[in-house]
């Protein structure tokens, strides 16, 4: 009679903790009066025991070890809520200042240049016109290469930020 | 001091608001809590990592490729999702089965199409191994001959002591599936340690 009772195909699921909580007292109260169905538990709970003892020992790392292999921090961007906003207001601001800074200093009153684009193109024949030569040079020349040089400089100082601004877009 | 706790393993757990909290001080840019967040996990990730692949130097590459991946992807992480230390070890899955996977490709041997799941490559026994007693070294055995699939689950219940929901989120598979991939593993192993112990006497 008992032995027609023996949950024999439930143990593993028992042990694994898979039977329904029905099915699971069911078996609880066999066990109480079945030792042969007991160790046959113990065993299967050996397994999960055996199991694990064993991947604890093999598997002990060396600290120094873990300490070497720990990879590089990665340069993480601050997050900031207010970045979104900042990033181009701070851009439009720089360019307005470069616009409105090249008016003044282009206007018609402050030695010749009247806008940016005569500038850059001065400032490409200057890079490639040489302003010392040993041709007789006069006052007018002296005022044209001094144009030249300024306006190259403005360029510089103008494509610099530019060019910053135009990254800190890509970016 | 953070490797007292690794030393002393399984033991220390971390909470979740100190993971939380440590995640957060991550994505603001703070890079002691990357060496912490390290620190804390890195043993767990090395032991996982090592019981699914059976090999030191795989264990150790794939574990610096987690980390590596984690620290750039930080900002990714999603608290309402899944728990860091879940976050972490689907991770660590699916890079050992990009391990396995590019191990085992060059070798498969094409008369082995079609007999079912490939099994890995029996490896002898690593010098730290050496230490096991017998009965350790037939469970590290047995745990090799079982089916990559198989010995997931079987790691991740036996060892890991995680849930059956929490396996299946780790492994990407329904609960269900979870549960009946560890009845075929702890099968399987009972049956293979049966055999061992047989041929023993």
């Amino acid at each position: 009679m008992l032995a027609q009772q023996h949950p024999s195909g439930q143990l593993s699921d028992y042990v694994l903790d898979l039977l329904a909580p029905d099915e699971r007292r069911r078996v609880d109260r066999h066990l109480e009066r079945c030792a042969g169905c007991r160790e046959a538990v113990q065993q299967e709970r050996a397994i999960a025991h055996d199991v694990r003892s064993t991947l604890i020992k093999a598997t002990r790392p060396q600290p120094a070890r873990l300490a070497q292999l720990m990879p590089p921090v990665p340069a993480v961007r601050r997050r900031n809520r207010y970045g979104l906003f900042l990033r181009p207001a701070l851009a439009l601001s720089i360019l307005l200042f470069l616009f409105v800074a090249s008016l003044h200093l282009y206007s018609p009153g402050s030695n010749g240049m009247s806008n940016s684009a005569t500038a850059t193109t001065l400032a490409a024949t200057a890079t490639t016109t040489p302003t010392t030569t040993a041709e007789p040079h006069d006052d007018a020349t002296d005022s044209a290469n001094f144009v030249e040089v300024r306006a190259l400089r403005s360029a510089q100082a103008i494509g610099t930020p530019v060019a910053a601004i135009l990254m800190m877009a890509q970016n | 001091m953070y490797w007292n706790s690794i030393l002393s393993w399984p033991a220390g757990e971390v909470h979740g608001g100190e993971d939380l909290s440590l995640v957060e001080r991550c994505q603001a840019g703070d890079e002691t809590a990357f060496a912490a967040l390290y620190h804390h996990y890195a043993a767990y990730i090395y032991r996982l990592t090592f019981s699914f692949l059976q090999h030191r130097e795989d264990a150790e590459e794939v574990l610096q490729d987690t980390f590596e991946y984690a620290f750039r992807r930080i900002d990714r992480y999603d608290a309402q999702k899944a728990s860091f230390k879940t976050w972490l070890y689907q991770i660590a899955v699916s890079r050992c089965r990009n391990k396995r996977r590019r191990k085992w490709l060059p070798t498969f041997p094409l008369s082995g199409l079609g007999e079912g799941e490939a099994r890995d490559e029996l490896t002898p026994l690593p010098e730290e191994l050496l230490a096991l007693n017998n009965r350790q070294k037939q469970i590290w055995q047995a745990l090799n001959s079982l089916s990559p699939k198989l010995r997931e689950a079987a790691v991740l219940r036996y060892y890991e002591g995680l849930t059956y929901p929490e396996i299946g989120q780790v492994l990407d598979i329904p609960p269900k599936t979870a549960e009946s991939r560890t009845r075929l593993a702890h099968n399987a192993l009972k049956e293979i340690l049966i055999k061992q112990s047989s041929e023993g006497d």
